[in-house]
């Protein structure tokens, strides 16, 4: 199974083991059943990702790659195969245990940004600390600073309609932001924007990867997918490859 | 504990949000919720008044004074107390010549459905009582003008009596009656005396409806033979009237010469048998009252559940957000049950406000009447109100928010 995940001879990417990855995937099947019918979404993938690793998962639709970044952002447990979360096996945890983990460990930025639509930009990046139990001078604090860090802090008592596409995907990027994640998981952030709001999101993901910060990056666009460091291929539920990019977009 | 405290607080803050971002419809929902309160509410206080009403009515009897009657008034047994013998006067000056730990014994008997003629005037169905000595002691009656009657008037049967208010009023319409002469199922008395007025809601059987004289009188006027009276006993010492009444009612039984094997064949009957006989007659009314009102709540609980439902269908996405970010179960439950509480808290409030300014304008433009039933409106009733509409709020919102906090995070984050 290695051999065909980290193919393509390059060592330095089969050092990858659940011991040094934040986060490593083995051999992750997800069966669905469809009435009589068994659907496998995956079939057996293996991944791995180091700590300020910047990655895009690629794939065309049906590929399995939203089933991926679901387990991956434990908001669905695999069938079966083992998930290790910073050295933790999570595949067999509670829905209690992966909301823990999604509060902590994960920052999501999704296509269609998901902020409460009626709450101000402050209250909808201090919602994470609602949730871990954080009080409330402290939570407006830093939820100030994660709005400052995306430059909207002059936007913090503004509603999502209130804001272009670009300060929404914003908010929602320092909503990840807020709880200092070990991963951020985006999917499709530019999906929604025009290009050029969307490279300024992309400048930024780029940004938060030089101040340390691990990103995975799910995409189809080729373009969006350049940003990051390595692009890992699904198809079929499977990887099918697995390649370091050579000429960054925006880098530099 | 604090993070327990931390995740209430935060669920109330965000129900209090979700309530505030959309008035119209927490407002309607809560309609529901307030009439329901409003009619329980305002029924439980006219089942108070009306209980508070009799208990306050039958205070004058006293509650350290015993009866003996041929009847038990709580007994349910009628027909077998028919047979029971009359009390009798031989009975009565036996009694109270042996009690020790009575302040007084008096006798009384009652003739009843007697016409009462003054001029042109005539009152009917009115109920004549003749009294013994010391009738005053036990009994709380009071002379509002003229006298009651003198030893010798008592001993010698003099034709006088003492009126009722109500009477005064029907008969001589306010005017003055001392001295003068009415005729009771025609037998001419004279008016020594006019009652207090007790008020209350027995009509006929009060004072104020009465014409009070001397027992002899009675007996001379409408004859003595099968007749049963009444002995009051008063308790020397209040805290001690059960020793009054276990000595009254050993000495009945010495003077009719029961075995210990017979049943008492008297009744030894207090206030206290009088209201436990009113609450056995209003507990039907009580229950059939409290239901029938009960019911609209139910259907406001049922009206909290559907729009809590609609509510989690509607912000399925928001769920799923919120579970993203990591929100347990048991958060987004409280959030939802914090909502469906609140919502029920405040038109429980809303209900007990306005059906406490509708107790207010009934007592003040509809019962007018001193006599009449008020609406009492107690501060348990504010305290069970709210605790009733919380839980109503807690049972309609259960299943609505166990449902928002099982949603799988996916799925919900899928939802248009």
């Amino acid at each position: 199974m290695n051999e065909q995940i980290f193919g393509n001879g390059q060592a330095k990417q089969s050092t990858h083991t659940a011991e040094n990855s934040i986060i490593y995937l083995e051999d992750i099947q997800k069966i669905y059943r469809m009435g009589t019918e068994y659907v496998y979404a995956l079939r057996g993938l293996t991944i791995g990702v180091h700590m300020n690793e910047y990655i895009a998962i690629m794939g065309p639709s049906g590929s399995g790659k939203s089933t991926l970044m679901n387990i991956i952002g434990c908001l669905d447990t695999p069938t079966t195969g083992n998930y290790y979360f910073d050295g933790v096996n999570v595949a067999g945890l509670d829905d209690n245990d992966l909301a823990d983990i999604r509060n902590r460990q994960i920052g999501f930025v999704f296509q269609t940004f998901n902020l409460l639509p009626r709450s101000d930009s402050l209250h909808n990046v201090e919602l994470p600390l609602i949730y871990a139990g954080v009080g409330k001078e402290e939570r407006r604090q830093r939820a100030m600073e994660a709005l400052d860090h995306v430059q909207l802090a002059d936007r913090a008592h503004h509603k999502p309609n209130e804001l272009s596409g670009g300060q929404r995907q914003r908010v929602a990027i320092a909503r990840a932001l807020v709880t200092r994640p070990s991963i951020i998981l985006a999917d499709e952030p530019t999906g929604n924007l025009d290009s050029k709001t969307g490279e300024e999101i992309m400048r930024l993901f780029n940004e938060l990867h030089d101040q340390g910060n691990t990103i995975i990056l799910v995409t189809h666009e080729e373009d969006i997918a350049r940003h990051a460091a390595r692009i890992v291929r699904i198809k079929d539920g499977l990887v099918e490859s697995d390649e370091p990019v050579q000429e960054r977009a925006l880098v530099g | 504990m604090p993070r327990f405290f931390h995740d209430t607080v935060e669920g109330i803050r965000m129900a209090r949000t979700a309530l505030r971002a959309n008035p119209l419809r927490s407002s309607l929902t809560m309609l529901g919720i307030i009439i329901g309160i409003v009619t329980v509410t305002l029924m439980s206080a006219f089942l108070t008044g009306l209980t508070n009403m009799f208990h306050e009515t039958t205070s004058f009897m006293g509650t350290d004074v015993y009866y003996i009657n041929k009847f038990s008034w709580a007994g349910h047994d009628w027909r077998s107390q028919m047979n029971r013998p009359n009390v009798t006067l031989d009975e009565f000056r036996e009694l109270r010549d042996r009690m020790t730990t009575a302040k007084a014994v008096s006798v009384s008997a009652q003739q009843g459905n007697e016409n009462v003629k003054y001029g042109a005037n005539e009152v009917v169905g009115v109920q004549v009582v003749g009294i013994g000595p010391q009738y005053d002691v036990t009994s709380s009656v009071e002379i509002a003008d003229g006298r009651l009657f003198g030893q010798q008037e008592l001993v010698s049967a003099r034709p006088v009596c003492v009126i009722g208010h109500d009477l005064w009023q029907n008969l001589f319409h306010g005017a003055n009656p001392i001295g003068k002469q009415i005729r009771v199922g025609g037998y001419s008395l004279e008016i020594v005396g006019v009652a207090k007025q007790v008020g209350g809601m027995f009509g006929q059987f009060s004072i104020d409806q009465q014409v009070v004289v001397p027992l002899q009188t009675l007996f001379n006027a409408f004859g003595q033979p099968d007749r049963t009276l009444t002995i009051a006993v008063k308790a020397k010492n209040v805290l001690q009237k059960e020793d009054t009444k276990a000595e009254a009612d050993y000495l009945m039984r010495v003077i009719r010469k029961l075995k210990p094997s017979q049943q008492d064949n008297f009744g030894i009957n207090s206030e206290d048998e009088f209201n436990d006989m009113f609450d056995n007659l209003t507990r039907v009314l009580k229950i059939i009252g409290l239901t029938i009102t009960g019911l609209s709540l139910l259907v406001g609980g049922i009206g909290i559940m559907n729009i809590m439902f609609v509510g989690v269908k509607e912000r399925t996405r928001e769920i799923g957000i919120r579970k993203a970010v990591g929100a347990r179960r048991r958060m987004v439950l409280s959030q939802f049950l914090s909502e469906a509480a609140m919502l029920c808290l405040l038109a429980g409030s809303v209900g007990l406000l306005l059906a406490y300014a509708g107790s207010v304008y009934v007592n003040t433009h509809v019962l007018t009447d001193s006599s009449a039933v008020h609406l009492q409106f107690t501060l348990g009733l504010i305290v069970s109100g709210l605790l009733i509409s919380l839980a109503i709020g807690v049972v309609s919102g259960i299943i609505p928010a166990w449902r928002a906090s099982k949603l799988d995070p996916v799925e919900a984050l899928r939802y248009e």
